[in-house]
């Protein structure tokens, strides 16, 4: 049948152009409604959806949030994503005609429109649904703390890794005797990382030199680029650098997320991320409320000059991300429950009381645990 | 199967779109033994050593951490692993007494106690949901007379609750703001069916009660979990379930039976759980001093309950029952 003078068939609506055939769907969900599109590769690049620009604000290169709304990609198979603002206006695209793309007939896409509530909750929502459309489930972090290292100051740097419980030193030269620091690492008790540029033939040398810390940076937001490493380092640690948590999703341990001036807001503001992908920060300078937040948030970090301590809580909430001041609940390593106030430039810490238990914990003989609880 | 080894495992019901859990270890759970033989006592025989309060893996447990592997996999029917944590919960080293005779100072670390065990217990990534529970009486099934509780840590959202997160997220959608705390801005003005209130909880015989002496305990603040309250907060919480628990038994002057459960959000799973608002439900098996409102055919096949007393008059009982000492 038709449909507008479009042809319908099972749920899908055909729009012929030059003898390709674009196929969408749309079905209704909570808050919204979600449209899948299959389009053919001559197509090259795709205006997926175009919003209004105004109070709105890309996140995660990903979604378009407004105040009302958010409009997002969901998933996509082929093509690249991307969203640019033209005008007045913040446009998704789907662009199929990047080198790699002639074996393919068809790209996929799925995007998803929310509104009708608060910003705050529907991203929360998105990022809930992308998570299940990808069949993402992330327990609580378990991110690293990271080093850098050069050669020259290598025995320094593993000190002072050590000394702040750094699990990984990443190397950022490739002038010397990578399998020195590699062994200098590994009797250290460090993972020996490296942080490179995608380059499946390199990477490949760089596993076999026993490197187990990948930072790779992507300069196309290609998912075919992030597989290709993952199939190349297979079951290492590969952190992404320089793509989207969509195009990363499944396939990466972690993903750096670009801190320039990010104040302490957006550092709670884009830990909502971590629904569907672990996160890491760089740092070159930091101060200790950037390193509460971060260790209350599961943030991995990327210690560029100096190191520092990170204290991971074990669990944690965070309240209003896009009030004046948000509100960070947690439970640290201690079972102490803290609150942090933060806003946009400073953290105000509410300690509460302690726990006023300690916990023992014996393993019988017939296998199970037995957990004696006592006040300190 | 090994000879001797007992049945343990899960099989999708596909007619109602849910897990049950097949248990042949269970069926050798003690009954109501004696205090000189009680396992659960300092010195019986899950507890030779002197202790405070303790959680331990159930010794007949419906799931376990490594559970045996299932036979006759790729049948017609669906059958999984019973991946899962049974935690046997015990309040107090005293035996002879109860949630409402505790030290409320017990009961305070009581909460801590479930806090650590749900946190701990969320950490395994096969648990989707941390179920705290207290069976009291024989009316209802417990086993031992010594005050404790049970945590179950099941491998999948059971029914009941993914109900309850349908529920919120329809609420939600159409209102724009969660249920419970709608329910408690309501309740807290209208006051009909309140039971017990602080300034962080409140107690009351919900409009929708299914038990006669059913009581709810809201936080009045959004919690997803029990985790998330304050210090403060559970310390009122230990005081609301004392003083739920002793009305129970001064409404008759009789150790009441009840079943004990908190609903909190589910864990490492995709199901909307923001949404989720942290209760505790009582439901009471009494419709009257000497009179059992049964589970029967309607209420089990049917989900469908028939309260023979109204709830707004089960509240005002409840809520004249004076408790002292607290």
């Amino acid at each position: 049948m038709w449909v507008y003078g479009l042809p319908f068939q099972n749920g899908v609506v055909f729009h012929d152009k030059d003898s390709n055939t674009l196929r969408f769907s749309l079905r209704k969900i909570d808050f919204g409604y979600a449209i899948k599109g299959e389009i053919p590769v001559s197509f090259k690049r795709v205006e997926v959806f175009k919003v209004k620009a105004d109070s709105a604000q890309v996140f995660g290169k990903m979604c378009v949030v407004g105040p009302d709304f958010v409009v997002g990609f969901l998933k996509h198979n082929g093509g690249i994503i991307e969203i640019e603002k033209q005008k007045d206006y913040l446009v998704g695209y789907l662009n199929c005609y990047k080198k790699g793309f002639e074996e393919r007939s068809c790209s996929e896409a799925s995007f998803v429109i929310l509104q009708g509530c608060k910003r705050e909750f529907l991203l929360k929502e998105y990022l809930r649904l992308v998570a299940r459309e990808n069949e993402i489930v992330l327990t609580p972090s378990s991110s690293f703390t990271v080093l850098t290292a050069g050669f020259r100051d290598l025995d320094q740097r593993i000190f002072e890794a050590k000394n702040c419980g750094c699990q990984v030193l990443l190397l950022r030269e490739l002038e010397g005797s990578l399998e020195d620091f590699v062994r200098k690492c590994r009797n250290n008790g460090l993972l020996a990382g490296i942080e490179v540029e995608f380059e499946p033939v390199f990477l490949e040398k760089l596993r076999k030199h026993g490197f187990q810390f990948f930072e790779v940076f992507f300069e196309e937001n290609d998912r075919n680029h992030v597989e290709k490493a993952r199939q190349v380092l297979k079951d290492l640690v590969l952190v992404a650098k320089g793509v989207s948590p969509l195009t990363t999703i499944a396939l990466t341990d972690g993903l750096v997320l670009k801190n320039a001036k990010m104040s302490l807001q957006d550092l709670v503001k884009n830990s909502l991320l971590q629904k569907i992908t672990p996160l890491y920060v760089e740092v070159d300078d930091f101060t200790e409320e950037w390193l509460k937040v971060c260790g209350a948030l599961g943030y991995g970090v990327i210690f560029n000059k100096r190191a520092d301590k990170v204290d991971y809580a074990k669990v944690s909430c965070v309240g209003k991300v896009y009030a004046q001041q948000c509100e960070i609940i947690y439970l640290d390593k201690n079972n102490v429950h803290k609150k942090f106030l933060v806003s946009k430039d400073s953290l105000r810490t509410e300690d509460e009381l302690a726990s006023r238990l300690v916990k023992h914990t014996k393993l019988r003989q017939d296998g199970r645990f037995f957990h004696f609880y006592d006040e300190r | 199967m090994m000879r001797g080894e007992k049945m343990l495992e899960l099989r999708y019901n596909p007619l109602t779109d849910e897990w049950i859990i097949v248990s042949a270890e269970t069926q050798r759970r003690p009954v109501q033994p004696s205090q000189q033989s009680c396992p659960i006592c300092a010195g019986g025989i899950e507890l030779p050593e002197e202790y405070d309060l303790v959680a331990f893996e159930n010794r007949f447990p419906a799931l376990k951490r490594q559970p045996p592997q299932i036979h006759e996999e790729g049948g017609f029917f669906q059958k999984a692993r019973s991946f899962g944590v049974c935690e046997v919960v015990v309040y107090t080293k005293d035996h002879n007494t109860a949630l409402p005779g505790m030290p409320l100072k017990q009961v305070e670390k009581l909460v801590e106690m479930w806090i650590d065990r749900t946190i701990e217990l969320s950490k395994h990534d096969f648990v989707k949901y941390v179920f705290i529970f207290e069976n009291r009486g024989k009316e209802v099934g417990a086993s031992l007379s010594h005050p404790h509780g049970q945590i179950y840590a099941f491998p999948f959202v059971p029914k009941r609750v993914q109900a309850k997160i349908e529920a919120m997220g329809k609420w939600y959608q159409e209102k724009k703001e969660c249920l419970i705390c709608q329910v408690v801005g309501n309740e807290t003005k209208d006051r009909k069916r309140i039971v017990y209130e602080t300034s962080s909880f409140v107690a009351l015989v919900p409009f929708y009660a299914r038990f006669p002496f059913e009581v709810h305990v809201y936080p009045k603040r959004h919690v997803t979990t029990v985790f998330e309250l304050s210090s403060r907060e559970r310390s009122e919480f230990a005081k609301v379930l004392k003083v739920v628990t002793a009305k129970y038994d001064g409404l008759f002057d009789q150790e009441f039976p009840y079943m004990m459960m908190f609903f909190q959000k589910p864990f490492n799973c995709n199901l909307r759980s923001d949404l989720f608002h942290f209760h505790v439900e009582f439901n009471p098996p009494k419709r009257d001093k000497d009179k059992i409102k049964w589970m029967a055919s309607v209420e089990t096949g049917t989900w469908t309950f028939i309260n023979p007393v109204l709830p707004e008059e089960s509240a005002r009982m409840l809520r004249e029952v004076k408790v002292e000492g607290i």
